[in-house]
């Protein structure tokens, strides 16, 4: 049979394919892998104690069908009960032909083998259909109507008994009656019953059970968890992703007298930044504790700041002085800062008017204020940052404007000393944090040491950088902040949840923290990962128009990234519902709290409504983030 | 006038991708640069405006030392230098008009444009530039939507917005078929002819040189092998730039 496409013309091939060479190392390589192989599984079973007898023991087996049984039946509904009886005819002694009872009608039913006896004799009570786990009381009833009970009965799992009973000794030829009475639900889930309970309320059955409550209560506690976690680490992660991509990064490369310069003058931004927030700060709170003048001076400063930031941005072309715009900048840059205060404070107050006085929208009163709390926090870090950036900027300028005015020798001297002075002001930074976790006192191992080791490093890496002409800064933060952050991503939200736990206590709020702090890292990973690997033409293109390097990425990158970056996020909100579900096991909030309380006290109709409810969310925001990808991306 | 000087680029690797070029490019020229792929080209107009830092060499343009530009003043230089590229370039998930309006970043403060605030003056330029390649009724479209040919003409449009006195166009027709790679050349002809501005242009067909360029410089293999009238490449010059056993198809 030909192949298609064959060549059917007969013609030999021209190499006749040989056979390979047998090849005696390679056979022995392959035989010392497979035997290799077969240690390490060897081990790996010894290891995970894989034991086949163990599954087919068969009190094991009858431990895990309980428990499958217990999970297939959720706790989520409690019915009210009634007594209810059932009759079963019956003869005593046996006639001659025998005897059959008329069948019973309805859910519940009793047999007794044999269907007659004598009296005295021991025959066999077997019941179906009852509720499981419940008391079922065993009744003769001789035809004056006397009820002598036989025996109590207890059913199973799936609400039958059988149990052997001494019929007494009451002769009689008229129809006399066994009859078992137990508790039965009432009302059904599609037709539910009210019945009156014990303190005469009137009551729906079947209604929620406590469990179902309290899961609801939780699965909404995790779901917000997720959300706040997601979004707080979202936030943070999109400016620090730009910093952890290599395309962006490798570019960035400064001439090693002007990083000196920033990075001495960096520490100095801290300080003055800490400064002006905190005067602002003191000159907010020595103003009366009212919402109304804190409201209306927000909206005055953020005017007054508009009007000097137009001064100090000027529209190309617009002839203002230089110091002008210094001064105008500087101005803004306060009274950003002040209307930042304000506005916090604002919140603050005006979220406790309403918490006070709105009892029904409470929560929102004091969300607001928590946002006024966190702005104010939040800006006192900015305004730290802010400063560094603003003098570390100023500091490069000022290494760009003294290396294009001295000579090369003095160039050379100023460099190898401005990166001597900023190894060591870095290094003395990290003998400090050292100093602080190992307790170590005195200043000679923390200052001293650091800042002679620092300062030879950084004039190693001047000589460097004089060779070149530049260092590579970008790469660097490139490296340390991969670091970081892989460093970070490494450990375990269980793991961070149960530092957060000492820290903040008990609850959701320790969870989300854990989870936040996760989510920064690992968003920062997958979205560095998106900006590397944009397409660089457009990027190329909008440089080449004169754009600054932040204009380059608003324009060349931003656009590029936006719909991955959607995606993801959603993609981790996905999975931080799902790690919050278990972040309750060490105390982080969220339904895991009752997940495992139940499993530990062995409450496994209790645990199950648990896991339905993390599969039911599970399943729905897989759904949802789906849908809301295809929308989006 | 662009003068280029002993222009060299080695890259880290070690490829030699420029040796010791010079040139002149007079105000107002239309210059085609030709070569087999990977003899410079790219490198070269990259070099003019920095994109690429050549290794040794300078380049004057107007008086001014572009090689020794700090990037403040490369900033100032590069808005007025426009680029054309061979795959358009245009940040495709953008719209039309705002790919154009980047042309204008140069010209912007930075704290206004960050939040897409460009003046009314360079949306109504924008427009103008955008009727002039006849793609007005697709300025609100996605650049990805459009043809390739028309994405071109949008890289002209952003070219023209920096209101450049030079365009450097590489390969600018590569990927795109002869009908609409003539279309392309026509606007850049237009803007040489009409707006006076200089345009390199890298070319890979013949015909195409002949038809639009005023002068020729060749690259082969990093090296400055021709420099004159196109109608000077003969068949000898033609096998010296394309390599002994090229064939004209063009």
């Amino acid at each position: 049979m030909a192949e298609p496409g064959a060549d059917n013309s007969g013609k030999i091939p021209e190499t006749t394919p040989r056979r390979p060479k047998f090849n005696r190392r390679r056979s022995l390589w392959i035989i010392v892998g497979i035997l290799a192989g077969f240690v390490v599984y060897a081990y790996a079973f010894q290891t995970t104690e894989v034991s086949l007898s163990k599954i087919r023991d068969e009190t094991r087996q009858e431990s895990l069908v309980r428990v499958l049984r217990a999970l297939a039946q959720p706790d989520l509904l409690d019915w009210e009960t009634v007594n209810t009886d059932v009759d079963l005819q019956y003869l005593i002694p046996c006639p001659d032909a025998g005897f059959e009872p008329v069948a019973i009608e309805g859910d519940l039913n009793i047999s007794v083998s044999p269907t007659c006896a004598n009296p005295r004799d021991v025959v066999t009570v077997s019941g179906t259909g009852f509720i499981p786990n419940e008391q079922v009381q065993v009744f003769f009833v001789p035809p004056n109507g006397t009820r002598l009970r036989l025996t109590i009965a207890r059913t199973d799992a799936s609400g039958s008994f059988v149990e052997d009973v001494r019929l007494p000794n009451r002769p009689d030829e008229s129809l006399q009656t066994i009859q078992a009475e137990s508790k039965v639900r009432v009302g059904s889930i599609f037709s539910p019953a009210y019945v009156s309970d014990s303190d005469g309320h009137t009551v729906r059955s079947p209604r929620w059970s406590q469990n179902a409550v309290d899961t609801l209560d939780k699965i909404i506690e995790t779901v917000f968890l997720a959300l706040l976690a997601t979004t707080a680490g979202t936030i943070i992660a999109i400016p620090l992703s730009f910093f952890a991509a290599k395309n962006l990064m490798r570019d960035v490369r400064i001439p090693a007298l002007q990083l000196g310069l920033a990075v001495v003058a960096v520490p100095i931004g801290v300080g003055g930044g800490l400064l002006a927030f905190n005067w602002t700060k003191d000159l907010v709170l020595a103003m009366s504790d009212s919402a109304i003048l804190h409201g209306a001076s927000t909206l005055v400063l953020a005017w007054l700041t508009i009007r000097l930031l137009r001064l100090a941005v000027p529209p190309p072309g617009a002839q203002t002085g230089r110091y002008a715009r210094i001064g105008a900048g500087l101005g803004a840059g306060l009274l950003i800062l002040t209307a930042g205060q304000t506005l916090a404070r604002f919140a603050e107050l005006a979220g406790t008017w309403f918490a006070q006085n709105l009892s029904g929208a409470a929560f929102l009163g004091e969300f607001v204020a928590s946002l006024g709390d966190i702005l104010a926090t939040v800006f006192g870090v900015l305004t730290a940052v802010a400063g560094a950036g603003v003098l570390g900027l100023l500091g490069s300028k000022l290494g760009y404007g003294v290396a294009k005015r001295v000579p090369e020798s003095i160039r050379s001297l100023l460099t190898i000393l401005s990166m001597a002075l900023a190894g060591g002001i870095v290094a003395v930074g990290v003998g400090q944090v050292v100093g602080f976790l190992y307790e170590i006192a005195g200043t000679r191992s923390t200052v001293t040491i650091p800042f002679v080791v620092g300062a030879f490093l950084g004039a190693l890496i001047a000589w460097r950088g004089l060779r070149r002409g530049y260092l590579a800064a970008g790469i660097g933060v490139y490296y340390a902040s991969r670091t970081v952050f892989n460093t970070m991503r490494s450990i375990e939200p269980l793991v961070m949840a149960i530092v957060f736990v000492i820290w903040v206590g008990l609850g959701p709020f320790a969870g989300s923290l854990a989870l936040g702090l996760h989510t920064v890292a690992a968003l920062t990973k997958l979205y560095s990962e998106q900006v590397e690997s944009i397409s660089p033409g457009p990027v190329e293109a909008v440089r080449a128009t004169g754009a600054t390097r932040l204009q380059t990425v608003v324009y060349g990158v931003v656009p590029q990234i936006v719909s991955p970056y959607i995606s993801f996020t959603m993609y981790r909100w996905d999975i931080n519902v799902r790690m919050s579900t278990i972040i309750g096991f060490v105390g982080g909030g969220g339904i895991g709290f009752l997940l495992q309380q139940n499993i530990r006290l062995l409450n496994y109709r209790a645990a199950a409504a648990q896991m339905l409810a993390i599969a039911i969310v599970v399943a729905s925001m897989d759904y949802l983030s789906s849908r809301l990808r295809e929308r989006f991306v | 006038m662009l003068r280029v000087e002993h222009l060299t680029k080695v890259y880290d690797d070690g490829t030699v991708a420029l040796s010791d070029v010079s040139f002149q490019v007079s105000d107002g020229q239309f210059l085609a640069v030709i070569g087999l792929s990977g003899s410079g080209k790219s490198t070269l107009l990259r070099c003019i405006n920095r994109l690429i830092d050549p290794t040794e060499g300078r380049i004057m343009w107007d008086g001014e030392d572009i090689t020794a530009a700090s990037q403040e003043d490369m900033r100032r230089i590069r808005r007025r230098i426009g680029m054309v590229f061979q795959h358009f370039n245009l940040v495709y998930r953008s719209k039309v008009i705002t790919n154009v309006l980047a042309g204008r970043l140069g010209y912007t403060s930075p704290a206004l444009s960050i939040v897409n605030r460009f003046s009314k003056a360079d949306r109504e330029a924008a427009m103008r530039q955008l009727e002039r390649v006849g793609l007005e009724a697709k300025a609100n479209n996605r650049s990805e939507e459009l043809s390739g040919g028309q994405q071109q003409r949008v890289g002209i449009a952003r070219a023209m917005m920096q209101n450049p006195n030079m365009i450097l166009a590489d390969e600018p027709v590569a990927s795109l078929d002869p009908v609409l790679a003539h279309s392309i050349m026509q606007y850049l002809e237009s803007i040489n002819r009409d707006d006076r501005v200089t345009v390199l242009c890298s070319l890979h067909f013949l015909d195409l040189v002949h038809r639009y360029a005023q002068r020729v410089i060749a690259l082969n293999e990093g090296k400055l092998v021709f420099e004159g009238l196109p109608a000077e490449i003969d068949d000898e010059m033609f096998r010296d730039i394309y390599g002994q056993e090229a064939e004209r198809v063009g």
